[in-house]
């Protein structure tokens, strides 16, 4: 059982019995893709720096305050990227702008600031690269809505979505008995997931930092290479919008 | 591996030298496989067993989420990791190196430095498990190990590169057969792609996006043309005996070995990434052009194999290498359909993605599970059971196709009922988690299987305790005035 033995019927490429020029070859075949797809992209837009679009007046993409930096940390730590992207495709292509999950297709400047860049490659779970926003919690005055229903969803996926197939992360919360009064940040459980009377479900700085992350995940300033799209009103009557089922809007899918 | 063992003088202009014959070849690998062998099966059922219960907790999210180390996104890249690195990485590497010293008629040159380089690869594949459990992971895929982990990788590839070029440069036939020339690919692979990805990632070489290019060509690389070059050496080995022909074409073989050298690491984008258009367009085109050398691999096999398939099938080792083959083919027409704008806006994103990734990975655990037990069995001369490689062989086939197609199928599934902008995401899921479930029916046969493996590789180490213990009482008897000699006496 050897093919060696065997040969081959026909000839030719004798020279690829020379070592040197077997090397060569194949360290100019590799090496020439490093060239294409990464050295050529990286003078392009590699060195790019951050713009001031005129919509906002700022710099764009923003620096991460630092508790969302910090929750980017968890994130990655965690794997959500085995499960989520964060990545709006273009439209007429795929399905994202048309279920609303951004106001336009992400680019690379909005990920200028990112380290690392966690894009994903399957979605076990809906994209987050808007999820605030598409939520409908972007105003300032709601996120605190915001970060309570993704605190409540980290500790039990189930207690806001009744299919999700999400993991649960009970061990970014503390369980702790109530002394007088219960903690301001306490989750609002029900039923099953609510814990034994006199005990109650507090957040960790590693939860905490994890909803500041998602927080601040957003795409949706106009750039000059992605500007806002409209909402096509044909296609957002029917459909939904994928997202977390924020307390205001309980028809709302995950 | 038909020929007599021992030396044969072979004379030219420069006058007469010594070439080893195949037993002789294939003796220099006794420790290096043995080694691998009890290791990388040590890493096998450790992958599986982690694979097995990520998917399992993908149908019960509340199991088991009580420990960190525990969570789904910890345990599906440690699991895989430990699979593609653990495993298949190092037992390609020594089949690769074993079917190139047989191209070339040489006995494995500087067998320390792969000793060595096999050594620090496990100590990177265990720091690297360590460290995604422990929620280090870099959150890059296929490079997820902490950077100091895959390090250890890239040294001990390069060592076990340097003593598979120093095969080659020692050969004593003139013509290398093709499958040289993809085992050096794949050997020179790793080092390139994994040196460049860490000296790249690990400082400001790369921002943005671009982090997102140098994890796939990475990815691309490593999948395509290190683990992919490994099982294609291994074929084009096995295929012509195993059939009783010669390879049909080395021209063919040519075609494949460059089209696939040069396109394959160019094919890292996809429709509707981020990326300017141009980029997109270049990958496209990567992935097409490196579709000729593809199909220039099928036409060389098929055209070997003609009229005779069922052969191949015929035998425990052509099992799984004809199957590997199919797998590799299937793999690489997914991949190119995918690509098309069609595909791409349905499937892009899904399940399916990951269908093919456990198809390639699975297509070259096909190949080295076909070539390991030859490997050992001659380099030690004791066959394992048949039996245990025989249901092995079959729960692995099935796993492995369980594993993967019906992951292709559920990202159809999945992306058609999105597409139509009114289903909501957890039912578009849901409506994929039937063929899911086969998913992890397949993990579940594949852990199955690796425990025969594991069981056939035990029952080799014991025949060889034995023999030992029985070679050290002989020795014993035979001292005199040993203890003993001295009762027989």
């Amino acid at each position: 059982m050897g093919g060696v033995g065997s040969g081959w019927e026909d000839g030719g490429g004798e020279i690829m019995n020379s070592g040197p020029f077997l090397f060569c070859g194949i360290l100019l075949a590799l090496a020439s893709s490093w060239w294409g797809v990464i050295v050529a992209p990286r003078l392009q837009f590699g060195l790019s720096s951050t713009v001031v679009p005129a919509e906002t007046g700022q710099h764009y993409p923003a620096g991460r305050p630092g508790l969302a930096q910090q929750g980017a940390e968890v994130y990655r730590s965690e794997g959500c990227n085995t499960c989520h992207s964060q990545l709006v495709r273009p439209e007429g292509f795929g399905f994202d702008l048309a279920l609303g999950w951004g106001r336009r297709r992400t680019v690379a400047q909005d990920y200028l600031r990112d380290n690392p860049v966690m894009l994903g490659s399957v979605r076990v779970g809906p994209d987050l690269a808007n999820i605030a926003t598409r939520m409908g919690f972007g105003d300032t005055n709601l996120q605190p809505v915001f970060v309570a229903t993704q605190l409540k969803h980290l500790y039990h996926p189930r207690a806001v979505t009744a299919r999700s197939v999400m993991p649960a992360y009970p061990y970014l919360f503390e369980k702790r008995a109530i002394h007088g009064r219960p903690s301001a940040d306490a989750l609002k459980l029900e039923g099953a997931f609510a814990p034994e009377a006199g005990f109650e479900i507090v957040p960790k700085p590693e939860a905490r930092a994890l909803a500041a992350y998602l927080l601040s995940l957003r795409s949706s300033v106009s750039l000059p290479e992605a500007p806002v799209i409209p909402p096509p009103t044909n296609q957002v009557a029917g459909a939904k919008t994928n997202s977390i089922p924020a307390p205001a809007a309980p028809a709302a899918k995950k | 591996m038909t020929s007599p063992a021992g030396h044969h003088p072979t004379c030219s202009d420069g006058g007469c030298s010594t070439v080893p014959g195949a037993a002789e070849i294939d003796a220099s690998f006794r420790f290096p496989a043995l080694l691998v062998a009890f290791k990388s099966a040590a890493w096998l059922v450790l992958g599986a067993l982690l694979l097995l219960v990520a998917s399992v907790k993908l149908h019960g999210p509340g199991m088991l989420s009580g420990k960190p180390w525990l969570t789904y996104g910890r345990l599906l890249p440690a699991g895989w990791d430990v699979l593609v690195y653990g495993f298949a990485g190092q037992a390609a590497a020594i089949t690769g190196l074993w079917v190139l010293a047989r191209a070339v008629s040489q006995r494995l040159q500087a067998p320390i430095l792969v000793l060595a380089g096999l050594a620090l690869w496990n100590v990177g594949v265990l720091a690297g498990l360590v460290g995604i459990l422990c929620g280090e992971s870099t959150g890059r895929e296929w490079l997820e190990m902490p950077p100091g982990a895959m390090s250890f990788l890239v040294f001990g590839a390069a060592l076990m590169g340097v003593s598979g070029w120093m095969t080659y440069s020692a050969r004593t036939n003139d013509d290398a057969y093709p499958s040289a020339w993809f085992s050096l690919l794949a050997l020179l692979s790793f080092v390139w792609f994994g040196t460049v990805a860490l000296s790249m990632l690990g400082g400001e070489g790369a921002r943005g996006v671009v982090q997102v290019l140098v994890q796939r060509w990475f990815a691309t690389g490593i999948s395509k043309l290190w683990l992919g070059g490994f099982a294609i050496a291994i074929i084009f080995h096995f295929l012509p005996t195993l059939v009783g022909r010669p390879l049909a074409s080395r021209q063919l073989a040519l075609v494949a070995f460059w089209s696939l050298a040069f396109f394959t690491p160019w094919s890292v984008t996809h429709h509707g990434d981020p990326f300017p258009r141009w980029l997109v367009s270049v990958g496209l085109a990567g992935r097409f052009l490196a579709s000729i050398g593809w199909i220039a691999l099928g036409m060389n096999w098929c055209k070997t194999t003609e009229k005779v398939k069922g052969t191949v099938s015929s035998t425990l080792a052509g099992r799984m290498i004809g199957a590997a083959a199919i797998a590799l083919l299937t793999a690489w027409a997914l991949d190119l359909l995918t690509s098309f704008l069609g595909m791409a806006s349905v499937v892009r994103l899904t399940w399916t993605q990951a269908g093919i990734d456990w198809l390639l990975v699975g297509a070259v655990i096909l190949a080295v599970q076909g070539a390991l037990p030859e490997l050992l069995s001659r380099s030690l001369g004791r066959p394992l059971s048949a039996g245990l490689l025989n249901a092995h062989s079959w729960l692995t086939l099935v796993g492995i196709g369980l594993a993967s197609l019906p992951l292709v199928l559920a990202g159809l599934v999945q992306g058609r009922s999105l597409s139509n902008g009114t289903t909501g995401f957890v039912e578009a899921l849901g409506s994929s988690m039937h063929l899911v479930r086969l998913n992890s029916l397949g993990l579940t046969l594949f852990f199955i299987g690796q425990l025969a493996f594991v069981g056939a590789v035990l029952g080799l180490a014991r025949h060889l305790v034995l023999g030992c213990v029985t070679t050290v009482a002989r020795w014993a008897a035979s001292v005199p005035g040993g203890k003993t000699a001295g009762v027989r006496s």
